[in-house]
């Protein structure tokens, strides 16, 4: 109802002032005027009655006047103090002015500052303030705006964990408009599971002051999670955690990506897993980088950063050292792809073969930085080649006799390039064709090479069963033997000491029945 | 249109002018028009003012304020007056109406709050300023200010004028002429001639009466003199009725008989057209503008006074 304005108050306290001098001043006045008139007339009476009444009108007469004059004084004064009153009313109207310049936020406010007195004195520290102000608040614009101008969502949180402030990325990622966001509990924007990790994290950081990075499913304004990369930071004041500070990276790209590595790993594992053949992948340590579930099936335990050597040959230096080829060491030598087979032991100590193929692996500068060792089993290929062999050089000794057998009917000359074909075929040193005496129960030997016309007559005829021609005339079975000399089959002194070492004995069919045996001997 | 928004401002103004009427009547030093603008002003500074109040005071502006000052019209008496003396009364006019706005070019006060200043203090104070504002269209600032300094000018005038007739020893006619040609409003001339002898106050009054029907001149002047684009002359009814009703009052005496009830009722309406008037009188006008205004009155009235001083004393 009535204004508090200080200009009004002013006028007031003047009202009050003035009415408490005017009112006790005039009836003072009136009253010391009556006394005077009372005095007067008891030492002389009033002559006549209008003389006596003019003297009771005085007082009532300088009433009527005092009091409207009084009044109009009163009036003129007020307005005077007004005018007089200005240069601080200027002051305090200039201050109000600039009280709501600033709540308005305009910061460039300068005061005029009047006169020198305490209200001159406010108005300069005021300008001061604004001054420092605005320096502060355009710094903390700066910040603000820096803040907002990230492309990372951010919040800070309080105490009990309600949000005070976010950026304007947050705004734009997550939907939320900024009066939505301020002030909720920031549980608000997690599902349960992740309510329960950002809690955990929380109390962590407040209680260790550390800053941490972790993974959570953030809820937008349409309900659905969207996975974030947080990394928080308490923000401590005097020692004391008075809030949080988060950083949101937008994680739905990174784990897409992660998804698409894991599943190209997980495809890649399943393709080297799937090969039959043993995948090892090792550095230049000659430590086992990874390696394939054929592989694993070889070792015990996981292979992964044991010594290559130590794994599939049981070694403590590496094979190189040992004087043997290392596939792995050639590849690092000359940065390319080296191929070869290896012989090893297997399981129930038989031969095995494996063929290695060694792939280098380069880092961007074409430096050999691991090696890829392919091993494949090829036992059995192995095998089947020298039985291809072998039976390649039966058929070519065949094809051989047969096209002797072609040429010439003479038994002679087809027995001895027959016996020729076969010593040049399996490169023996010479031999020997026995033909059995079915009448004496013995064998002679009708045609030679690589051995003496003596020897032959002193080792030509060999009885049946004796040695080991005499063996296979009567078994059918071939003999062969690398060291004649320890041979136990051999029983006759001569032929142990002859000098030969490997020696084969074939037995020579006929018609239903052995009719001698075709030998083979060589020096080495 | 509703009416009913018209009642509580037409109510305090009509409730401020009868109890100035009354006052002045239980004491003839408290002048209706005088104790009205004054209770105005006070009323409007002290309490809120309330947006309610705001179309019935607006509307005795438009309507009891020139109502008042056209009935005034028939209080104008022109017996026992000289041309000469008229032309003297229309000489100070013209003399406070020109050096108040000389004075305040020289003090580089807004021409608008120069008009309204120069106007009141030559013709009636804060009527005159109430009639000319609109029609220069002069801000609630020029207007505040102008009204502050006049009454300031009036009431020192009303207070000193029974004192300077002491000291001066001035004849009747002169103190009638000095108050009636001097003081700006209609109440401050009844007060200080009421205080130097009852029978000064016609007589001053007939001056000042003179002096409001030279509203005329001051319209067209004061719209000539201001900023305004389309500088439109247009005379107020009242104005007219004013001048129509001196000239019928003068040459006829159809109204002898309601000279008084007349008299009563352009009073009262006067009174609360001063009283709405005053309620929007800002104090703060004075923060804006300064003192300066004031300055230039005083200095155009003491300057005015010092002439016709010289005169009187050369002839």
């Amino acid at each position: 109802m009535v204004r508090t304005k200080i200009v009004y108050r002013l006028i007031g306290m003047f009202l009050v002032f003035a009415a408490m001098i005017t009112i006790p001043l005039t009836f003072t006045v009136i009253s010391q005027v009556n006394k005077m008139i009372a005095e007067e007339e008891a030492v002389r009476p009033p002559e006549n009655q209008e003389y006596e009444k003019m003297h009771h009108a005085f007082s009532s007469r300088l009433l009527e006047q005092i009091i409207p004059y009084s009044f109009y004084i009163l009036v003129m004064a007020l307005m005077l103090s007004i005018f007089l009153s200005r240069k601080m009313l200027v002051s305090l109207k200039e201050l109000q002015r600039g009280a709501k310049s600033i709540m308005d936020g305009d910061l460039d406010v300068a005061l005029r500052v009047t006169g020198d007195d305490e209200l001159a004195a406010v108005t300069r520290a005021f300008n001061e303030m604004a001054a420092s102000l605005k320096e502060k608040t355009v710094d903390l614009q700066k910040k603000n705006t820096y803040v907002d101008a990230m492309l990372d969502p951010l919040w800070i949180v309080d105490e009990m964990n309600r949000v005070t402030d976010v950026n304007l990325a947050f705004t734009r990622l997550f939907g939320y408009s900024r009066d939505e966001v301020i002030g909720a509990s920031i549980y608000d924007f997690f599902d349960e599971q992740n309510a329960s990790v950002i809690r955990n994290q929380l109390n962590d950081r407040t209680e260790k002051k550390t800053a941490s990075i972790y993974e959570a499913n953030i809820i937008t304004r349409d309900g659905s999670p969207l996975p974030v990369l947080i990394s928080g930071a308490p923000i401590i004041v005097e020692d004391r955690v008075v809030g949080k500070i988060g950083i949101f990276k937008d994680f739905r790209e990174q784990k897409e990506f992660r998804s698409e590595i894991e599943r190209s790993r997980d495809y890649v594992e399943t393709v080297v897993n799937s090969i039959e053949d043993q995948l090892l992948v090792i550095d230049k340590d000659y430590r086992i980088v990874t390696a394939n579930r054929r592989a694993l099936e070889h070792v015990s335990g996981s292979p992964a950063g044991q010594y290559c050597y130590s794994v599939s040959h049981d070694l403590s230096k590496p094979c190189w050292a040992e004087g043997h080829e290392c596939p792995a060491q050639n590849v690092f030598l000359t940065g390319k792809n080296f191929r070869t087979t290896h012989q090893h032991s297997g399981p129930g100590g038989d031969k095995r073969f494996h063929e290695i193929v060694a792939t280098p692996i380069k880092d961007v500068s074409g430096n050999v930085t691991q090696v890829i060792e392919l091993i494949r089993d090829v036992t059995d290929r192995i095998r089947h080649e020298e039985e291809i062999f072998l039976k390649n050089r039966e058929l070519i000794a065949l094809n051989s006799i047969a096209g002797l057998l072609s040429r010439s009917l003479r038994a002679d000359e087809i027995f001895m390039n027959v016996l020729d074909r076969m010593i040049e075929m399996i490169k023996m040193d010479g031999g020997g064709i026995f033909f059995i005496d079915e009448v004496k129960r013995d064998m002679v030997c009708q045609y030679h090479r690589g051995i003496s016309d003596e020897y032959i007559r002193m080792m030509g005829r060999i009885r049946m069963g004796e040695d080991i021609p005499g063996k296979v005339a009567v078994t059918g079975q071939i003999m062969t033997t690398s060291d004649i000399s320890k041979d136990s089959r051999i029983e006759r002194s001569l032929m142990k000491h002859s000098g030969m070492k490997g020696y084969c004995c074939i037995p020579v069919r006929g018609k239903e029945r052995i009719i001698g045996v075709f030998c083979l001997f060589s020096f080495k | 249109m509703s009416l009913s928004r018209y009642f509580p401002g037409v109510g305090l103004v009509l409730l401020i002018a009868l109890f100035s009427s009354a006052l002045s009547r239980v004491n003839a030093s408290f002048d209706a028009l005088v104790v009205s603008i004054i209770a105005g002003i006070l009323i409007g500074n002290l309490f809120t003012r309330h947006d309610s109040l705001r179309s019935g005071i607006e509307g005795v502006i438009s309507v009891l304020l020139p109502a008042g000052i056209a009935l005034y019209g028939t209080q104008v008496s022109l017996s026992h007056m000289h041309g000469s003396l008229i032309l003297f009364i229309f000489l100070v006019f013209l003399a406070l109406f020109g050096l108040t706005l000389l004075l305040a070019r020289v003090f580089n006060i807004n021409r608008k709050t120069a008009i309204l200043l120069a106007s009141g203090l030559s013709v009636c104070g804060a009527t005159a300023v109430a009639v000319i504002s609109p029609l220069i269209g002069a801000r609630r600032e020029d207007t505040s200010i102008s009204i502050i300094s006049l009454m300031m000018l009036g009431l020192t005038g009303m207070i000193f004028y029974p004192i300077v007739n002491d000291i001066f020893l001035l004849s009747r006619g002169e103190f009638n002429f000095l108050a009636g040609t001097t003081l700006p409003m209609m109440g401050q001339v009844k007060v200080a001639a009421a205080s130097v002898c009852p029978e000064c106050v016609d007589e001053a009054l007939k001056i000042k009466f003179i002096r409001i029907s030279f509203l005329l001149f001051l319209v067209t002047a004061a719209i000539f003199l201001s900023d305004k684009e389309k500088k439109k002359i247009r005379v107020p009814w009242f104005i007219i009725v004013f001048l129509g009703g001196a000239i019928i009052v003068n040459t006829t005496g159809i109204f002898n008989s309601f000279l008084d009830p007349l008299k009563t009722l352009s009073g009262f309406c006067l009174s609360a057209g001063l009283a709405a008037i005053g309620y929007y009188v800002d104090f703060d006008a004075v923060i804006d503008e300064g003192i300066t205004p004031l300055g230039v009155l005083f200095l155009a009235w003491g300057v005015v006074i010092l002439m016709m001083y010289f005169i009187r004393n050369i002839f």
